[in-house]
């Protein structure tokens, strides 16, 4: 028989291996060297973050952010915030759970939570980058300026010794054609 | 690499440049003495023969025994940079590799892709990709007599200050996509020397007729814009992360699409004497 959970028996784990993490003031910058990934998570997300031991409930982590909002958009806020931790590999322990709960987007939610600028501020917010490669956080060359390879131009083409258009990816044929 | 040890080389120099060890050889005598000014600033020769990386020069031009015309060839370590009938082009990838090369292993800074200018002892740090507007933004901020620091890289201490990186600035005419030097003189400015902490960063791109109209952002979100153009993002996170998190930490970000640099420069002076003179407004971030 499958191992049976309850639903009031989730506990969150934040993943930490090969994760490098920085407190800036109240919010956290978190680097997943796996996946050369950034993320920045905004004070309400932080809190939740840092309280995901495996020890406290859902319910419990519900407790901790938006005490002004209602019950139901706690939860919602709770349920969006560790859906968008599972998807960015923050937490582990949730993936079965999560699947079984109501989804909101965070329009939606932020349209029914009243937009005073107090609850906006409290709704957990994730903010992920790819980590630039070296020749992308680097000057690159415009179309039409001379060039030897094609890492030197923007567009990555360097043709008869003048930076061209992007090239298609070959076996693709163009949109709408 | 071993075929190309074998070329026979006629002359070289070694030099360091922000703790990296750089080796440059030509097939030619001549050459390497006319690269000074495509060196990275305050480069110092290094006595050293082993070096981070290894530039080879294969001077191509005519061929008179065999009447041909030969390529320009250049390497980097065993790896080609460029190839031209032309010297120049060849030259233009050098200076450009060179500096991502000491960008990328520099062990004591972070590179952020940057132009820098200094206001009353405080940095603003102009981060974006090419073709941002960057260069000409710090530009205006330099006719307004703010400090010259970079148009092209951030340099970071470790304690999160930012350092000169004062090569000339490039401008790019939008007819010939052909960039130009003019030095800092010239547009009437002057360099700044000492290290800053970070007042502002400012994270935005020209949009023509756009008004300009920031929204204030957090430290958080700052440290995302410095990390996005950050050269070695991938190969020193460890490192990286607490040296952007020290310059973003009391420094006010911003965030907009820009129209004409001018009025935008005049603006962004104008926040800077603000947080200045009411440093408690800065801390509730009220502008």
């Amino acid at each position: 028989m499958a191992k049976l959970q309850s639903k009031y028996d989730v506990r969150p784990i934040a993943s930490t291996d090969g994760m490098i993490v920085e407190q800036l003031d109240t919010e956290l910058l978190i680097y997943d060297t796996a996946r050369d990934k950034a993320h920045c998570l905004n004070p309400a997300a932080a809190t939740v973050w840092k309280h995901c031991d495996g020890q406290k409930t859902v319910e419990e982590l519900q407790a901790l952010i938006a005490p002004e909002a209602g019950a139901a958009d706690s939860r919602d806020m709770i349920v969006g915030c560790l859906r968008d931790f599972q998807r960015r590999h923050l937490v582990t322990g949730t993936t079965g759970w999560l699947d079984s709960e109501r989804q909101v987007s965070r329009r939606e939610l932020l349209k029914r939570v009243s937009v005073t600028a107090a609850v906006v501020v409290l709704v957990p917010l994730v903010t992920t980058i790819v980590a630039p490669t070296p020749a992308a956080a680097a000057s690159c060359l415009a179309g039409g300026a001379t060039c030897s390879i094609g890492s030197q131009c923007c567009s990555g083409n360097c043709s008869g010794f003048t930076c061209g258009p992007p090239l298609r990816p070959r076996g693709r044929s163009p949109r709408n054609s | 690499m071993d075929k190309l040890n074998r070329l026979g080389w006629a002359e070289g120099i070694s030099f360091i440049s922000y703790g990296v060890r750089i080796g440059i050889r030509a097939s030619r005598e001549g050459l390497v003495g006319t690269l000074n000014d495509r060196l990275p600033p305050g480069w110092k020769p290094h006595p050293g023969q082993i070096v981070d990386r290894l530039y080879s020069f294969v001077v191509g031009g005519d061929d008179p025994l065999r009447k041909r015309r030969l390529l320009y060839l250049l390497y980097g370590d065993g790896t080609r940079v460029a190839r031209d009938r032309e010297l120049e082009p060849v030259l233009d990838a050098f200076e450009s590799d060179l500096r991502l090369s000491v960008a990328f292993a520099a062990r004591q800074r972070v590179f952020v892709h940057a132009g820098v200018v200094g206001w009353r002892g405080k940095a603003i740090v102009i981060a974006g990709k090419t073709f941002t507007g960057k260069t000409t933004l710090a530009a205006e901020l330099v006719k307004l007599g703010a400090e010259y620091y970079s148009d092209e890289y951030a340099v970071l201490d470790l304690s999160g200050r930012v350092r000169p990186f004062p090569r000339p600035l490039s401008i790019r005419d939008p007819a010939t996509a052909r960039t130009h030097y003019l030095s800092v003189e010239e547009f009437g400015g002057r360099a700044g020397v000492k290290p800053l902490s970070v007042g502002m960063v400012v994270d935005t791109r020209y949009r023509e007729g756009a008004r300009w109209h920031p929204m204030r952002v957090s430290p958080g979100a700052g440290a995302m814009v410095l990390l996005a153009n950050t050269v070695s993002a991938r190969h020193r996170p460890a490192r990286n992360l607490p040296v952007i998190r020290k310059a973003v930490s009391s420094a006010i970000i911003l965030r907009g699409v820009r129209g004409e640099a001018a009025t935008v420069a005049r603006d962004l002076l104008a926040r800077m004497d603000q947080a200045d003179a009411e440093p408690d407004r800065r801390a509730l971030g009220t502008f």
